[in-house]
C-alpha cells in the first residue's frame, strides 16, 4: 500500500502540493489527473524520491522511501533523462543491471510489439517512438510500484489507446499498482481502477471511477469539468 | 547485483567521458611527442627550458579533469539523468565513488603519459635534462608525500563536489554558491593545512570532504 499524508511542497510562493492525503491499494490503477499545474508530476516524483516534500509524509508498505523502495519502483518521467549516446540495447543493459526485477522476456515481447529496433540511438527517436522506448525501458521491469508521468505523451491518439489497452491486457502482472498521470482522460477512463483529481495543488476528487459515474449519472469528462469550474468559482 | 551496479556506473561513467579522453589524451601525447622531438634537437647546455615546458603541459593538461569535477554533475542536471540516477537502487556514495575514480583515472593517465615522456626526453638527452636518481628512489617520507598528492587530488575533486551540491541545496543563485563554497573551501583546507602540515591533517581533511559530500548527496540535494 502506498500512502501520502498531508503533503505540501511549495516552489517558491507557489504551492504546488497543499496538504494531499491519498492511500493507493495494491493491484490498483489509479489516474492521477489534472489541468496543467495542478501538482500531478510533483506528487509523482515526491513519490519516486526525486523531491523532498517540505511537510507530510509518503510510505510504501509503511516503509519510508529508501533504496529497497526505490528497487520496487518504476519511475517514467515525462522528459528525456537518458544519456544522449544510450541506444535502446544500451539502456537494456543499464537497466538490466540494476533491478533484479528485469524481465529479459517481457523486453522482448515489447519490442515486438511497439516495433523498436534496439540498436536505434534513443534521443534520435521521434517523439513517439522516444514514449514508446521509456514504455518499454519501465514495463519490462515488475515492479511492484510504477509511476508513469504522461506517458501516452507524443503517441498518435490511433495508437494511443490501443497501445494503453494492450498494456494493461498484456504486460501488466497481477498485484502491480500504477500511477498513471495523463491528459488524456477519455481515451484512458476504461483503463482507471479509480482517480485523483488535483487543482492547483489540492485533491479535489477522489473515487472508484465506475462508482463516480454511476452515482452521478455522467461521463468522468463531465463529472470532472463540473469539480473544476466549482473550483474555479 | 550491488557489484554489477557498481559496474555498469564507472562504465557509463566512463562512456560519458569517452570522447573528451580520447581527444584529451591524443593532444597530449602528440604535444609530448613535439616536446622529445625538441630535446632531440637542443643543444645540451639549453635544456633548462624543457622543464618548465613540460611543467605547463602537465598543469594545462591537468584543467580538464579539474573542470570535469564540477560539470560530470552539472552535466546530470542539465540533461535531466540526474532523474536516472536518482531513483537507482544504489546508494548514492556509489555515484560519487565512480565519478570522483573517473575523474582522477583521467589525471593518472595524463600523469602516465608525461611520466613516460620525461623517461624517452631524459634517455635522448643522455640524462642531462633532469636527475633521475631522487625520483626512481623510493623511501617513506617519499612514499608518504606521493600518499598526499594523491589525497589532495581526491580532496579536490570532492570539493568540486562538495561545492556543487551546496549549490543545488540552496537552489537560488547555485552558479554563484557553488563558486563561493569552493573558494572558501579551499582557503579553509590550505588554511588547515598551513597551520598542521602533516600528512595526517589531508588524511582528515579528505575523509571529512567525502563524508559532508556524501552526506548533502544523500539528504539534502534532489533533482527538482
Amino acid at each position: 500500500m502506498l500512502q501520502v499524508s498531508n503533503a505540501i511542497k511549495r516552489f517558491g510562493n507557489k504551492l504546488a502540493l497543499n496538504d494531499v492525503s491519498i492511500t493507493v491499494e495494491e493491484g490498483q490503477i489509479i489516474g492521477l489527473l489534472g489541468t496543467n499545474g495542478a501538482g500531478k508530476s510533483t506528487l509523482l516524483k515526491a513519490m519516486a524520491g526525486l523531491l523532498k516534500l517540505d511537510q507530510g509524509s509518503i510510505t510504501f508498505d509503511g516503509a519510508s522511501p529508501s533504496i529497497a523502495t526505490r528497487a520496487s519502483t518504476a519511475y517514467l518521467p515525462d522528459m528525456d533523462i537518458l544519456y544522449p549516446w544510450m541506444t535502446l540495447s544500451d539502456a537494456m543493459k543499464y537497466m538490466r543491471d540494476f533491478y533484479w526485477d528485469w524481465d529479459p522476456d517481457k523486453t522482448h515481447r515489447l519490442l515486438d510489439y511497439f516495433e523498436l529496433t534496439a540498436s536505434s540511438p534513443i534521443r534520435q527517436a521521434s517523439k513517439g517512438t522516444r514514449a514508446k522506448m521509456k514504455l518499454l525501458l519501465t514495463l519490462s521491469r515488475q515492479a511492484r510500484y510504477i509511476l508513469m508521468d504522461e506517458p501516452f505523451s507524443g503517441i498518435d491518439p490511433f495508437a494511443r489507446q490501443q497501445i494503453a489497452q494492450a498494456i494493461i491486457d498484456d504486460f501488466i502482472e497481477e498485484g502491480q499498482t500504477i500511477l498513471i498521470t495523463t491528459q488524456e482522460i477519455t481515451e484512458t477512463e476504461h483503463l482507471l481502477d479509480e482517480i485523483l483529481f488535483l487543482y492547483e495543488g489540492r485533491l479535489l476528487l477522489t473515487g472508484q471511477v465506475e462508482n463516480l459515474k454511476q452515482t452521478r449519472n455522467q461521463s468522468l469528462l463531465d463529472i470532472l469539468k463540473e469539480v473544476y469550474d466549482g473550483a474555479r468559482l | 547485483m550491488t557489484v554489477h551496479a557498481f559496474r555498469r556506473l564507472l562504465l557509463t561513467e566512463i562512456r560519458n567521458r569517452r570522447n573528451v579522453l580520447w581527444i584529451l589524451l591524443c593532444a597530449h601525447i602528440l604535444l609530448n611527442i613535439a616536446i622529445i622531438f625538441l630535446t632531440t634537437h637542443t643543444s645540451s647546455d639549453q635544456l633548462s627550458y624543457l622543464m618548465s615546458l613540460n611543467i605547463t603541459l602537465l598543469c594545462a593538461m591537468l584543467i580538464l579533469p579539474f573542470l570535469r569535477s564540477f560539470s560530470t554533475w552539472r552535466d546530470e542536471w542539465k540533461q535531466h539523468s540526474i532523474y536516472q540516477l536518482f531513483v537507482l537502487p544504489v546508494p548514492r556514495s556509489y555515484l560519487l565513488i565512480t565519478k570522483s575514480l573517473v575523474i582522477l583515472l583521467e589525471a593518472c593517465m595524463i600523469f602516465a603519459i608525461t611520466a613516460i615522456s620525461l623517461w624517452i626526453q631524459y634517455k635522448v638527452s643522455h640524462g642531462l635534462l633532469f636527475r633521475a636518481e631522487p625520483l626512481i628512489t623510493i623511501d617513506g617520507p617519499k612514499l608518504l608525500f606521493i600518499i598526499s598528492i594523491v589525497l589532495s587530488a581526491i580532496s579536490i575533486v570532492l570539493l568540486c563536489a562538495m561545492s556543487l551540491f551546496i549549490g543545488q541545496w540552496v537552489g537560488k543563485l547555485p552558479l554563484l554558491l557553488t563558486f563561493v563554497s569552493f573558494v572558501a573551501g579551499l582557503l579553509l583546507w590550505l588554511m588547515v593545512f598551513s597551520l598542521f602540515p602533516y600528512f595526517f591533517t589531508v588524511l582528515v581533511l579528505t575523509i571529512g570532504l567525502g563524508w559532508f559530500s556524501h552526506f548533502l548527496l544523500e539528504k539534502k540535494v534532489y533533482a527538482e
